[in-house]
């Protein structure tokens, strides 16, 4: 369409003509002459490119990476009709991508068939993103007619929470599942830990026997082992808004996700049946299953996690525990918010097996924030309030790891929660 | 931009030229002309460009008026070539890349084929003397103008969105810490 230079140019020619020749003022009309044939000549020459016809495709180099890793990013586009005299493309990036080196933007003349292409890496950050479409414009040289588009070329990228492979994490359910695992069933069997004895009866293995109390007491005594089974394990995301408020909220939420996608790993790896819940918004809650399939579709459910909004989930009482089989393990990735440790206290009240992982936020760098006394006040503040709420679900049984940003997730969760009970 | 510079100059000299080198105070308001386009230049305001273009082509008509048509016809030439180039220095981006420069050089080149075949045109136009009936000029006018607008329509009409598009072509990869 014509632009507005152009337009602008053809107001100026109409109405010299209009003065010139309705007020008969010959110097007037005269300028037209020019003004005219330049109007007239670009216009001929822009009309030489017909209309553009082009072709936008986009190839990322991964479809799936891990959070931090580069991804390159290639853009092509494609003149299937006549030469374009002028065409700027602009690729953009989705939110949360950085551009580390190559360039989204290029000014061309691109001749019939012939092919731009725009190359790029780009860093991303835990996340799923869709690429939105490459902006085109096309101008003649002189920029008399334009013609402005995006072409979509989708694709779609995950980039999914890193997560450490967390070891020596011992649960013990009130109820198992009956297939053999790694958490402790309270029930007397084969197993590894000691679990009792008690006198012989019939059936019972040989080997069992207990000689030293059989010397004693003149009575066959049997030991008995723990048994070890597998576990439902429902990993709960803490995702409120409230919960991650303030400098940092979106390395906080990694840093929950990363925690979450780690106890996932841990529990799948223990042959454990492992849900996800991330509570927030709706109820998003992927259904417990075994295995490394299901240990990547979780790990693609923590890379979309966004903090959210809903006034039915403003609290942990809500959390709907129809989803989760009575007895089971909950353990929970959260910050914490008031309130909080009395409904996980509840929820250990009602059998469940309550872990908490609690990323700690004064640990987690913000850059904004600055030295001045008053925010180590509001720090000190809210580490205070935040061991007060530590110390009530330690009394309410929630077992909680407080996280601290700056050192590995392996050793502090050990060390909480190493001892089953 | 040293061009535009040169086109600035030089259209303001030759109206000065054209209406006889005064030094009269009268005279010096016409410096608003290179003010605008310094101002559209140096901020880079289409809106700012007009006002100088417009300006421009009046500082032509008064050099018409005081009688020196070929130096109105010289003036609104180098008005319209510094339009051009000063659009050219608002709208390309990347300067300084090699391809951008080339295809500034085009655009620079086919502007001037066209300033200077306008200047040609009006000039040979100013040495003719034609009689035309009244009813004859308007008419001539009207199917200019008439030629003007099948012209851009046509123009644009060529230049309708038809882009495709096709979709992702992302392969996945082994994931790998």
């Amino acid at each position: 369409m014509a632009t507005g230079k152009a337009k602008t140019e053809f107001t100026i020619l109409v109405l010299l003509l209009v003065l010139g020749i309705g007020l008969r003022i010959a110097p007037v009309a005269l300028l037209a002459f020019p003004i005219a044939i330049h109007l007239l000549g670009a216009h001929l020459l822009a009309a030489g490119g017909h209309r553009p016809r082009l072709v936008a495709r986009r190839t990322l180099s991964a479809a799936r990476v891990w959070e931090g890793q580069t991804v390159e990013i290639h853009t092509t586009v494609e003149n299937h009709g006549s030469r374009v005299e002028l065409l700027h493309v602009r690729g953009s990036l989705p939110l949360g991508l950085d551009l580390v080196d190559g360039t989204l933007d290029q000014v061309t003349n691109l001749g019939a068939k012939e092919v731009v292409s725009l190359q790029c890496r780009a860093r991303a950050r835990r996340g799923l993103y869709f690429f939105p479409g490459v902006r085109l414009a096309a101008q003649d040289f002189l920029g008399y007619m334009a013609w402005e588009d995006e072409l979509p070329c989708p694709a779609r990228l995950v980039a999914l929470p890193r997560f450490e492979r967390l070891v020596g994490v011992a649960i013990a359910p009130r109820r198992t599942l009956p297939q053999a695992g790694t958490a402790h069933s309270g029930r007397g069997g084969s197993g590894i830990e000691f679990f009792g004895a008690r006198e012989y009866r019939p059936g019972d293995e040989i080997r069992r026997i207990n000689w030293k109390a059989l010397a004693r007491l003149n009575e066959l005594v049997v030991v008995e082992f723990e048994e070890e089974r597998v576990a439902d394990v429902a990993v709960v995301l803490d995702v409120r808004q409230e919960a991650y408020r303030g400098e940092g909220e979106q390395d906080l939420l990694d840093l929950a996700a990363r925690g979450a996608a780690g106890l996932c790993q841990a529990f799948l790896a223990h042959g454990h049946r492992v849900g996800l819940l991330m509570y927030g918004t709706y109820l998003d809650w992927t259904y417990p299953g075994y295995g490394r399939r299901h240990g990547e579709r979780l790990l693609g459910e923590l890379a979309r996690a966004q903090p959210g909004r809903s006034e039915v989930f403003a609290e942990l009482r809500h959390l709907p525990t129809r989803l989760l089989r009575p007895g089971s393990v909950v353990a929970l990735v959260s910050p914490l918010l008031p309130g909080d440790s009395e409904d996980l206290g509840m929820l250990a009240a009602r059998g469940y097996h309550v872990l908490t992982l609690v990323p700690d936020p004064a640990t987690v760098p913000a850059e904004g924030l600055g030295g001045e006394p008053e925010v180590a006040l509001a720090l000190r503040i809210l580490q205070l309030e935040r061991r007060g709420m530590v110390a009530r679900l330690h009394a309410a049984g929630a077992r909680p790891v407080v996280w601290d940003a700056r050192y590995p997730l392996t050793p502090q969760a050990r060390a909480g929660w190493r001892r089953a009970r | 931009m040293i061009l535009t510079w040169l086109g600035i100059g030089g259209l303001w000299l030759a109206a000065w030229v054209g209406v006889g080198v005064p030094l009269d105070l009268a005279w010096w308001p016409s410096l608003i002309v290179p003010g605008a386009w310094a101002v559209g230049i140096a901020r880079r305001r289409r809106g700012w460009l007009a006002v100088g273009f417009l300006l421009s082509v009046g500082l032509a008509i008064g050099v018409g008026f005081g009688g020196q048509p070929i130096a109105s016809l010289v003036v609104t030439a180098l008005a319209l070539w510094t339009w051009d180039l000063s659009h050219l220095w608002v709208y390309y981006p990347q300067r300084g890349d090699r391809q951008a420069t080339r295809l500034a050089r085009a655009a620079r080149l086919r502007s001037s084929v066209l300033c200077a075949a306008g200047l040609l045109g009006g000039v040979g136009v100013s040495s003719l003397s034609v009689s035309l009936p009244f009813l004859g000029l308007v008419g001539g006018a009207i199917a200019l103008w008439l030629g003007l607008v099948l012209l851009v329509r046509g123009v644009g009409r060529a230049y309708r969105a038809g882009g495709e598009a096709s979709g992702n072509r992302s392969s996945s990869s082994e994931l790998t810490l």
